[in-house]
This record gives C-alpha cells, sequence and structure tokens, in this order.
C-alpha cells in the first residue's frame, strides 16, 4: 500500500518513512517469486524454495530496523513538539504501523490525533478502517458517524455512515448522508464532477488485483499464508519454513537424481522426447515418488501421450492423497479433454482427502458448473469461502462464490460474501454495484443507493451501474432523476434492454409519451431479440444432449445430424466441432472429421483440437501434416507450462 | 338510492385499524369428501404437459346457495391405461361444507389432457355453464339442470385444438353475453417429445424448457346468443401476439366501462389486451408497465391475478414467476398504468425461493386488507440432481397484507400451509357460508387440498351475489367498491384468474370491525350503476341489477 496518508499530513519530517515503505515493497514482492515456484510446474523449484523465504526474512528485518529507526527519530520529535508538528509525527507513524499490520498501534497514533485535532474526519474515517481491520465494527461505525459529523459533505463519510450505520445513527442523518449521496450523483450524470481515483484506503497488505485469475494458496501452505495476509509476517515467515521443511516438492530425493535433473532441464528448453527419456528413467529409480511420476505425466502430456500421462497422475495421488498439485493436473487434464463427469469424480476423491484445499474445492465447482449440475460441494464452498485462502483475486472469487449462493437461493449468504468483496477491493467500481443491486434485491435500499453511487464515482461511464441507479429513482417516485439517469445509461449502453425499458417507463411517468412509447418500443425489439437468442442457445443444448444420446446409443448418423443442426444454431463453437468430428471419426469420414478439427482451432479450441487433428491426419496417412499438428500442440502446450 | 331491506340507517363509525388473527387452514379434502387425486401420467419420456398440473373452481352449479367443486384431471400421453383413469370430478357441496361426487351422474366426461376450467352462465338460463381446457379439442358444457351438463358439440365452436391452459367468460362487447377468452401456451405435440436434460453420464432426463417450443396465439370467441360461440381471434386483433400462455385475469384496468384481459406468459413479455369497444384489442402491456419487470426482463408468468390490495379503489396485478424471479406485484397508478412493487412491498425477497402457480387476493382475516395467497412447487422432478438443496415439492404461502407490506405467515398460516407440495392450481370461496374465505388447491399428480379457513370468522365481512339483467346473468364483469368510514375496496365480479381456475363468483370484502358497509356501489357490466346504503355485515346479500338487494342470508357462525 502506498502510504496515502502523505496527503494527510502538510509535509513528511523525513525520509525514513519512504526507507521503510521501499522495504515493505521488497518483503511482498518477494512473495511473487515463493508463489509461483510452490506452484512446482517443472519440479526443479523446491530447491529455491528456502532461498526466497530467506529473501523475505531479510526483507523484514531491514524493514523492522527501518520502521524501528523512523520510531526513534519521530518519537524524539514528539518530545516538546508544537501541535502541528506533534500530528504530524503521529500521522507519520500511524502510517507506518498500517503498513506493517501493527494496527493496535496505528489506533493509538491516530487517538493522538484526533486528541490534537478532533474535527479532522479523515482520521476519524481512517480509525474507522483500521477498527475494522481489528475486528470492532460497532467502534467502527461510531467512528464513522464521527468522520460525517466532521464533515458531511465528504461523500466517503456519507458512504461509510449508511453502510456502516451504528445503533447511535439516527435516520435523518442517514436521509442526509443519503442526499450527499445523491448530489454526488446528479454532478456525475452531468459531468460536473469527474471519476474519483481510488479514493478508498485498502489497509491490506497485498493489493487483491489479479487480472481475473484467483491465486489459491497451496494447501500445505495456506495457514502461513493466512498469517501473512493478517499481517502476522513473523509468525507467517515461520509457518512458511516448516510448510517447505515438509513439502515433497523441496523435500523429495527422487527429483534432485541426475536423470530428473537433466529431464527437467531438457522440459524447460522444450526438448519434449529427450525430458521423456530421462524423466522415465528417474521413475525408475524411484518408483515411489508421486512428484516424479507429475513431472512424467506433465512431460507425457506435452507430448500429446493422454492415456500416459493420466495414467501416471492418478498413480501419484493412489501413492500420496494428500498430493495437491497431482490431484489440480488430474483434474485439469481431464476438463481439458472435455471428460467432465471424470474430472468431478477425482475431485471429489480430492477434496475428501484434502479439504482444506481451496483450489480443489473451486476446481469441483468450476466444473459443476460446466456440466450444468451443482454438487452438494458447491454447498460446502458457500459456507467455506471465508476461509479459503487467497493471494490475490479474493474479490473476484467471494463475488463468484456470492454468485453461486444467489443460485442456491441462499441470498443473505450471497450479500455477506459481496460485502466481503467490497471490503477486499474497496476501489472496485464492479465489486460496489454488485452489492448495491443485491442489496436492492433484499429490499435494503439506502445501502443499495450508497453502493451504487460509489461505484458510480468509481467508475461513471458504467450503464449498468447507471440503470440501477435509475431505476432505484424510478422506484421511488423521483421521476426527473430518473429520467437523466437512465438517459445517461442509453447513451452508454444503447442496446441495454434494461436501460432503455427503465428510461421508456420513466418518460411515461414524467407525462412525455411519444417519447416513452419509443422507447418503451425499442426495448421491446431488443427484448425480442435477446429471447430468440435464448431459444436458440436452448435449442442447442437440448440438441446437444440428443446427439450424446445418438452417439451412445451408436445411432451415428442422428448423431452427425444433431451437431450439424447444433453448429446451425450457434455458429463458431470449438466444442461442437470437435464433438462431430469425434462422431466423423467413429464412421471413418475422416476428410470431414479433419474439416472439422480445423475449424475447431479457427474457434480457439485449443491444443486439444491439434492433437486430435495430428491423429486423424496419422489415420489418413498424412504423415507431414500429422507432425505439424504435433509439434503445434506441444508448442501450445510448452508456452501453457512457462506460464503457470 | 336503495336501502338494505330491514336495515336502520346508521352512522357507520369508521373502522378502527383491523385486529390481525392469526390464520388458521386446515386442509379438509379428505374428511369432507373431496377424494380427488390428480392423474398426471408421469413417465420417463417426460412429455412436457406433466408438469403443468391440472385446474379446479369453486361454482354452485345448483344455485343452492353452497359452493360446489369442480376438478379438472390430467390424463396420460405415455399409457393409455394411465390415461383412462383420468376423469374429470363434479363436487355438490350437501349445503354444510362437506361434498358428494356427482361427476359419474353430471354428464361431464374426461376427454383430451385436462388443464383447466372457467365458469359462467352462457346461455343466461340462471345455470352456470363449464368451459374445460385440454392439451387438445376444449369441451363446453350447459348445465341443464337437475345437476346434469350436456356437452355442446366442438364446444360451440370454441373447441380449438392446441395447448390451452386459462381461460375467462367475460363480456368484451356488453351486448349481455358472455364471450370466452381461452390462451394458449405452446406447440408442443406429443409426437415431438424433445430430450432435455443434462448430458451426464449417465443422461439425466428432465422436462424441457417453454422456449424450445413455438409460442401461440390466444383465442377469443364471441357469444352468439344462440348457444355458439364465434371465434374472432383474428379479427379482435388477439390472434397477431403468440405468447407462451398460462394465466389469464381480466379487469377494467384503465376503468373506461370495458373489460380488458392480462395473459401471463411463460418466459416471455406478458400480455395486456385493451378493449377499444368495438370487439377488437390492443396490446398494451409494455405502455402500462405489466409487460416485464422492473429489470426490463420477462419472467416465467404463470398465475395472475387483479385486486384492490392497496386499498385504493384501484386493481393492482399479481403474477407468479420461476424461483430466483420474485413473484411480480404491481400497483395501480390509475389510467391503465402500473408500477412494479414487488420489492417495496415486501414480495420480492420471500417468494424468491419457490417456483409459483395459482394466485388469489384474499382477506383471510378480515381486516379489511387484500392478503396472498400462492400456490407453488417446481417443475423439475429431477431439480435436487441439478441443484444441490432444490425441492421439488415446496410450501405453499400466505402472505399477510399489513398495510404498506406484504409478510410471510409461516407456521402461522396454520396446518393447511404446512406440508410441501407439488402446488399448482388455486381457487378461493367460501365453503361453509362462515364468512371467511376457504382455499381449494390442486397438486400436481396428488390429491387436491380443500382449506378450511377457521380464523377469518373472527372479522366481520360481506359477500355479494350478482344476478345480471341487461348484463350477462351472473355479472360478470361488475365492479363493486364499498365505503367504509374513510375506506374504499373495490372487487370485480371475475372469471378466470389465479392459474387454470376460478375464485367463487360471489366477491367478498373484509370488514374488520365494523358492522355495516355504508355504501356500496356497483357498476354492472351493462353500464348501469346502483348503490345500495347500509348493508349489514355478516351476510351473503343478492343484488339483482336494477333491483337491488333482493335477499340476505346470514352467515354460519
Amino acid at each position: 500500500m502506498r502510504t496515502r496518508l502523505a496527503t494527510l499530513v502538510l509535509l513528511l519530517l523525513t525520509a525514513l518513512p519512504s526507507a521503510a515503505a521501499a522495504q515493505k515493497e521488497a518483503f511482498f514482492d518477494a512473495l511473487l517469486p515463493l508463489y509461483r515456484s510452490l506452484a512446482g510446474a517443472y519440479g526443479d523449484e523446491g530447491a529455491r524454495l528456502a532461498g526466497q523465504i530467506e529473501t523475505m526474512a531479510r526483507a523484514l528485518a531491514t524493514w523492522d530496523a527501518s520502521t524501528r529507526d523512523a520510531e526513534r527519530e519521530l518519537r524524539a520529535q514528539l518530545r516538546g513538539a508544537d501541535p502541528q508538528t506533534a500530528l504530524q509525527a503521529h500521522t507519520v507513524l500511524a502510517s507506518m504501523y498500517l503498513d506493517r499490520g501493527r494496527f493496535q498501534d496505528a489506533l493509538r497514533e491516530l487517538d493522538e490525533d484526533l486528541r490534537i485535532d478532533p474535527k479532522r474526519a479523515p482520521f476519524h474515517r481512517l480509525r474507522g478502517l483500521t477498527l475494522l481491520a481489528l475486528d470492532r465494527p460497532r467502534e467502527a461505525a461510531g467512528a464513522f458517524r464521527a468522520a460525517w459529523q466532521a464533515d458531511p459533505a465528504d461523500p466517503q463519510n456519507a458512504y461509510h455512515l449508511v453502510v456502516h450505520g451504528s445503533g447511535a445513527t439516527a435516520p435523518p442523518e442517514v436521509a442526509r448522508a443519503l442526499e450527499t449521496l445523491l448530489d454526488l450523483e446528479r454532478a456525475l450524470v452531468r459531468g460536473e464532477r469527474q471519476r474519483a481515483d481510488a479514493p478508498f484506503l485498502d489497509l491490506r497488505p497485498i493489493r487483491d488485483e489479479a487480472a481475473g485469475a484467483i491465486a489459491f494458496a497451496p494447501a500445505e501452505y495456506a495457514p502461513a499464508f493466512a498469517l501473512l495476509l493478517n499481517g502476522q509476517l513473523e509468525a507467517g515467515l515461520t509457518a512458511l519454513r516448516q510448510a517447505a521443511s515438509g513439502d515433497s516438492l523441496a523435500a523429495d530425493p527422487a527429483l534432485r537424481s541426475d536423470p530428473a535433473v537433466r529431464g527437467i532441464a531438457a522440459l524447460r528448453q522444450g526438448q519434449v522426447a529427450q525430458a521423456l527419456g530421462q524423466l522415465e528413467a528417474a521413475l525408475t529409480l524411484a518408483p515411489r515418488s508421486t512428484q516424479a511420476r507429475r513431472i512424467l505425466a506433465t512431460a507425457y502430456w506435452v507430448n500429446g501421450d493422454i492415456t500416459q500421462s493420466l495414467e501416471q497422475l492418478r498413480d501419484a495421488v493412489r501413492l500420496d492423497p494428500r498430493d495437491e498439485r497431482a490431484w489440480l493436473a488430474l483434474s485439469r487434464e481431464l476438463d481439458d479433454l472435455g471428460e467432465r463427469t471424470a474430472a468431478a469424480d477425482e475431485l471429489r476423491k480430492a477434496v475428501t482427502a484434502l479439504p482444506e484445499s481451496g483450489e480443489l474445492r473451486w476446481q469441483l465447482s468450476t466444473i459443476s458448473g460446466k456440466r450444468q449440475q451443482t454438487d452438494q460441494a458447491d454447498l460446502e464452498l458457500i459456507a467455506a469461502a471465508d476461509r479459503l485462502v487467497v493471494l490475490a483475486g479474493s474479490g473476484d472469487l467471494h463475488g463468484r462464490i456470492a454468485a453461486l449462493a444467489q443460485a442456491h437461493l441462499n441470498y443473505d449468504r450471497a450479500v455477506a460474501l459481496l460485502q466481503r468483496r467490497v471490503a477486499l477491493t474497496p476501489n472496485s467500481a464492479s465489486a460496489h454495484e454488485t452489492l448495491g443491486r443485491a442489496y436492492m434485491d433484499q429490499g435494503r435500499e439506502d445501502e443499495g443507493c450508497a453502493e451504487l453511487v460509489v461505484a458510480l464515482w468509481l467508475d461513471p461511464s458504467r450503464a449498468e451501474t447507471l440503470t440501477a441507479i435509475g431505476r432505484l429513482h424510478l422506484a421511488a417516485g423521483r421521476i426527473a432523476a430518473a429520467v437523466e439517469t437512465l438517459t445517461r445509461a442509453t447513451a452508454l449502453a444503447p442496446s441495454n434492454a434494461t436501460a432503455v425499458h427503465a428510461l421508456g417507463e420513466a418518460l411515461l411517468r414524467a407525462g412525455r409519451m411519444t417519447e416513452g412509447r419509443s422507447r418503451l418500443e425499442e426495448a421491446e425489439r431488443l427484448q425480442t431479440q435477446a429471447t430468440q437468442l435464448q431459444r436458440r442457445q436452448r435449442t442447442a443444448g437440448m440438441l446437444t444432449l440428443e446427439a450424446e444420446l445418438h452417439r451412445g446409443k451408436g445411432e451415428h448418423d442422428a448423431a452427425i445430424e444433431a451437431w450439424q443442426q447444433v453448429l446451425a444454431l450457434e455458429g463458431q463453437s470449438a466444442a461442437a466441432h470437435m464433438r462431430l468430428a469425434e462422431v466423423l471419426v467413429a464412421v471413418t469420414r475422416l476428410d470431414d472429421a479433419a474439416a472439422q478439427l480445423v475449424m475447431a482451432i479457427a474457434a480457439n479450441g485449443g491444443a486439444e483440437a491439434h492433437r486430435r487433428l495430428a491423429l486423424v491426419y496419422a489415420a489418413m496417412g498424412r504423415v507431414a501434416e500429422s507432425a505439424r499438428e504435433r509439434r503445434l500442440y506441444t508448442d501450445v502446450r510448452l508456452k501453457e507450462l512457462a506460464g503457470s | 338510492m336503495l336501502a338494505a331491506a330491514g336495515a336502520a340507517v346508521m352512522l357507520v363509525q369508521q373502522a378502527p385499524a383491523a385486529q390481525t388473527h392469526p390464520a388458521a387452514f386446515r386442509d379438509v379434502a379428505s374428511s369432507r369428501g373431496l377424494d380427488f387425486v390428480h392423474v398426471n401420467g408421469a413417465s420417463d419420456d417426460k412429455y412436457f404437459p406433466e408438469i403443468m398440473g391440472s385446474g379446479g373452481l369453486f361454482l354452485d352449479f345448483d344455485n343452492d346457495g353452497w359452493l360446489d367443486v369442480f376438478l379438472v384431471d390430467g390424463g396420460s400421453f405415455a399409457d393409455p391405461a394411465v390415461a383412462r383413469r383420468a376423469r374429470h370430478r363434479l363436487y355438490r357441496n350437501r349445503g354444510n361444507g362437506s361434498f358428494e361426487d356427482v361427476a359419474a351422474t353430471s354428464g361431464i366426461r374426461h376427454g383430451a389432457y385436462g388443464m383447466g376450467a372457467c365458469a359462467g352462465d352462457a346461455d343466461n338460463d340462471g345455470l352456470i355453464d363449464l368451459y374445460v381446457t385440454s392439451v387438445g379439442p376444449n369441451q363446453f358444457y350447459r348445465n341443464a339442470g337437475g345437476g346434469r351438463f350436456s356437452e355442446v358439440p366442438k364446444a360451440g365452436g370454441a373447441d380449438g385444438n392446441a395447448w390451452s391452459t386459462s381461460c375467462a367468460f367475460v363480456d368484451i362487447d356488453r351486448d349481455g353475453y358472455l364471450d370466452l377468452f381461452v390462451t394458449n401456451y405452446v406447440d408442443a405435440p406429443a409426437a415431438n417429445n424433445r430430450f432435455c436434460g443434462v448430458t451426464g453420464p449417465p443422461p439425466i432426463r428432465d422436462y424441457c424448457h417453454p422456449l424450445i417450443y413455438p409460442p401461440l396465439t390466444s383465442a377469443l370467441y364471441r357469444n352468439t346468443g344462440h348457444g355458439t360461440f364465434e371465434d374472432i381471434s383474428a379479427s379482435s386483433g388477439v390472434a397477431k401476439y403468440r405468447g407462451n400462455g398460462l394465466g389469464v385475469a381480466v379487469s377494467d384496468v384503465d376503468e373506461d366501462g370495458w373489460p380488458d384481459v392480462f395473459v401471463a406468459n411463460d418466459t416471455m413479455p406478458n400480455f395486456l389486451f385493451h378493449n377499444e369497444r368495438n370487439r377488437t384489442f390492443t396490446e398494451t402491456a409494455d405502455l402500462a408497465g405489466v409487460a416485464v419487470s422492473s429489470d426490463g426482463k420477462p419472467k416465467a408468468g404463470m398465475g395472475t391475478a387483479f385486486g384492490d390490495f392497496a386499498g385504493t379503489g384501484h386493481a393492482g396485478l399479481i403474477v407468479t414467476n420461476h424461483e430466483t424471479e420474485m413473484h411480480s406485484l404491481f400497483t395501480s397508478l390509475g389510467g391503465g398504468l402500473f408500477s412494479d412493487v414487488t420489492l417495496r412491498r415486501g414480495i420480492g425477497p420471500v417468494t424468491r425461493p419457490f417456483v409459483g402457480f395459482g394466485v388469489a387476493f384474499l382477506d383471510y382475516d378480515n381486516d379489511t386488507r387484500p392478503d396472498i395467497a400462492i400456490a407453488n412447487g417446481h417443475v423439475m422432478a429431477n431439480a435436487a440432481q441439478l441443484r444441490a438443496g432444490a425441492k421439488y415439492a415446496q410450501r405453499n404461502l400466505l402472505l399477510r397484507n399489513t398495510g404498506d407490506r406484504f409478510v410471510d405467515m409461516g407456521d402461522a398460516a396454520g396446518p393447511g400451509f404446512a406440508p410441501e407440495l407439488v402446488s399448482r392450481g388455486l381457487a378461493t370461496g367460501d365453503i361453509d357460508n362462515d364468512g371467511d374465505l376457504d382455499l381449494l388447491i390442486t397438486n400436481n399428480g396428488a390429491a387436491a387440498n380443500l382449506l378450511l379457513n377457521e380464523a377469518g370468522a373472527a372479522g366481520n365481512a360481506l359477500v355479494v351475489r350478482t344476478i345480471g339483467e341487461k348484463s350477462n346473468r351472473s355479472g360478470i364483469g361488475a365492479r363493486l367498491t364499498a365505503t367504509v368510514g374513510a375506506r374504499r375496496q373495490l372487487r370485480e365480479v371475475q372469471s378466470g384468474s389465479s392459474y387454470l381456475g376460478q375464485n367463487d363468483l360471489r366477491v367478498h370484502f373484509g370488514l374488520g370491525q365494523a358492522t355495516r358497509v355504508d355504501r356500496l356501489e356497483i357498476r354492472w357490466p351493462s353500464g348501469a350503476t346502483e348503490t345500495v346504503e347500509n348493508l349489514a355485515a355478516n351476510q351473503v346479500v343478492t343484488l339483482r341489477e336494477g333491483k337491488g338487494v333482493i335477499g340476505g342470508v346470514p352467515f354460519v357462525r
């Protein structure tokens, strides 16, 4: 976290806080290579683990030393300081402590700040956030209220008052706070106010952004990472060392044998055939090594030897049911092959063996969703969401599990998860918007309004947010505001049927009948298109099912016809092309099968499409083309491996 | 101005805020002689109609003042032996809330796979007639009196031959004869039964989504006045619109004196056919604000009902939907415009877990505020396999109107609401004439429920039966507004409504502690208006067009 408190103090006294901040970055920057090593993609990462942990330890030691130096300096300045100087010193100390996760110490400094200047709203607000981090929500609500009382015009204060209301918060205060937020909304809609650039302080040590990826902590390391994320850095490092010492990635001697070392090096260089030979030899030397089996499986996979790869992984998890890496690799391969039922079966066994693995639970839920079925494990995932340790993407994860909770009609739980998402990513417009809509669905209009306005403040170009706010205005009878907001929404997203429909309704209610009718007609047209799309999708789904059934019964002609109908409805669908190709192969229409696989590749069918095409070309005697496709397959797999 | 016979003129105190009584609905179906078990013909082939259930309705076919029951039976597409077991059932009320099965001598026969029914005096002979919808040709039975119904060939011209669902008798042209509106669902012939579900392995088959099949148009039949119907679907404009029609409700939404028709469409925008007064209709659901929910998306509209739940004197609208969608509640803004108040009125979160079908507004506790009863039940028999924790059988809902919100009564609704069922139809009526509304609920492939209301009698009420003279004999389409102090309540005599069924044609006003209705204004379908003053509570009064109150029978309490 950058020291945003610099904006609150008049000047920094010394450069020492900058040094402390730099050491903090050094500490957390060392975390990323450690995390990547833990994936163990190639199998030689184990040797680096201890060193990477010690790099973090050294950074922490330096950081703490910098902090101690800064403390000494600042405390010296406090002796006999004038109020302004004292204010600055306490503020810098609070900032350092917050960075270090020493929330109690930070609170003490903030209390000193407020003793000097009780009317400074940002201090009250920061105090509130610190109290939330200490899991003291009632006191936090009091602090937020104090912030609002000190500066009711600040939208942040208004927002916190509404969403963190305490028992002492009176309804008229909430009403005034909402007025402030609605004023902000009006200004944003009219372009009189610009978007806010990350106005909310984030006290977490690690930014949660992960560009869509979710970085689960490996199961054996989860307690360690949980400590780190909670600011308990020394304890976290100790736990990391302990976990690493028991990790077979580091401890398994099979990975240090000569053939293993040579094999892994060859794999890294893309020399797959050589890698295979060496890794097979390594396994012969250590047949009970799950790591050796896993890395050999990887090499087989990259080479397109699917059966052998799966066999090695199944053996690995049989030898060690707690080998999370092997389970994950096995389920990913089966999923990639489209064998989702088998993938789900393996993941269920995996979750039973390793109930503490967040990633295995998440993968099971994802696979179930792809199968259009849900699993009992979904309910367990929803219940366990708060215990999942995620280094980055936790906000996104909470959002997706909230959607799962909603699908299971557990709306209270969904709201709790979305609240957590906002806490994790306070400057995410999407997080605030999703929570706002969830509140609205529960009839919690005030909180919904607050979240939606903040979402707009963070990104005034979000048509969905504007639409939700517009509908809120409409429901509350604020017709002019509804028209204004929804007009802006439809300008940004003219094809958004919800926005267009709501604008139409608003215009009618405003007495602007001709414009209203026109908008409603447009909404109807858009909705008709949406319904037609749904019809096509559902019909395609039904035809897919029929195709699979025909295929299962050996009714190949009927299966082919059904798949062709699916493709006529869906257009480009790599999965459909590949399934059709399978059936065509079964009836030895190899030319047609090849054509379908070429189309699958064009539709981003991935490595598997290349592999299947290679097999078809081989069966047709087109040796060179087969070899080419095999190479392409291997190239894709090697890139995936390097990026994992 | 007509005074209630035998009633002294009194100034009526404004009813104090009515006390809330806990509900106590108890299923008395088997103890009262309703031994019907629905045959849905559920099969491994998953024919689509197998999940839709069938409907039921209350009617007084023998004019003895006691509500009888008609229940539609389904059938089977997979097994002819099962199909032969299906029988529509007519139960005559013995005059004490118990019933005897008179189907065998009624002349009503089971035809195609039965769906729903509606009732109205189509020939104005004083005897209520019956129309039954099916997956195939529909049937029209003329009430011949003496407990006999005679089937009119080809339903008098209204047989159709599609998958018909809900229907309603409605005098669209105010000529005094009841016309007939029938909505149709999808074109899903048994010969083209698709395999839907998930691939597995093993494959899990389930029922198809309605969007797999082409939608159908609704049908409008004009009563010629000579015992037949003329198909005016095309000329009326109704046939221009294709939808997956499941529910039908009728109301004069813009209060221009002409009845309009609402159709709940499954997964498509709903229709509101506005009566243009010349036997044509214009579809205006979008403009009215009831085509889709407030998020602009169509929902799985199944059951529907109009009712003045807000006590404004204007009829609001409810539509039941699928799980996660929330059932939709619209309040009338007047002038034929509506606003979605699903969330603001508390309907949203409480209905989200349910798949809703039959629905009705009813003031179960007679506190003057119409409450809501909903029949719920999933459509996917394999729901639990496809979504962990999903339930096929679900509990029905009784939502109490607190004035500004609806609250789930939960266990306090009484043991009748406790079981988890696969419910479909729901109709309201006072089977024991004690002044509180009871419920008929149909369940898919299972026994029907008759929920006796044992708590509403604590409050006062008034039940009104209408007899038209220039208007249709049943008085269908009459608008009654009861004024008690400053409070006004609107009710309409409605055929159809809910899902595949129909409520008691008599209208019910809960009066709370008030012992009189200051003023009852009636606008007859013919356009004539009347006012009755100082009606005593706790009776069933009969109003004849142009004659005022012609009779009153005290509640049996």
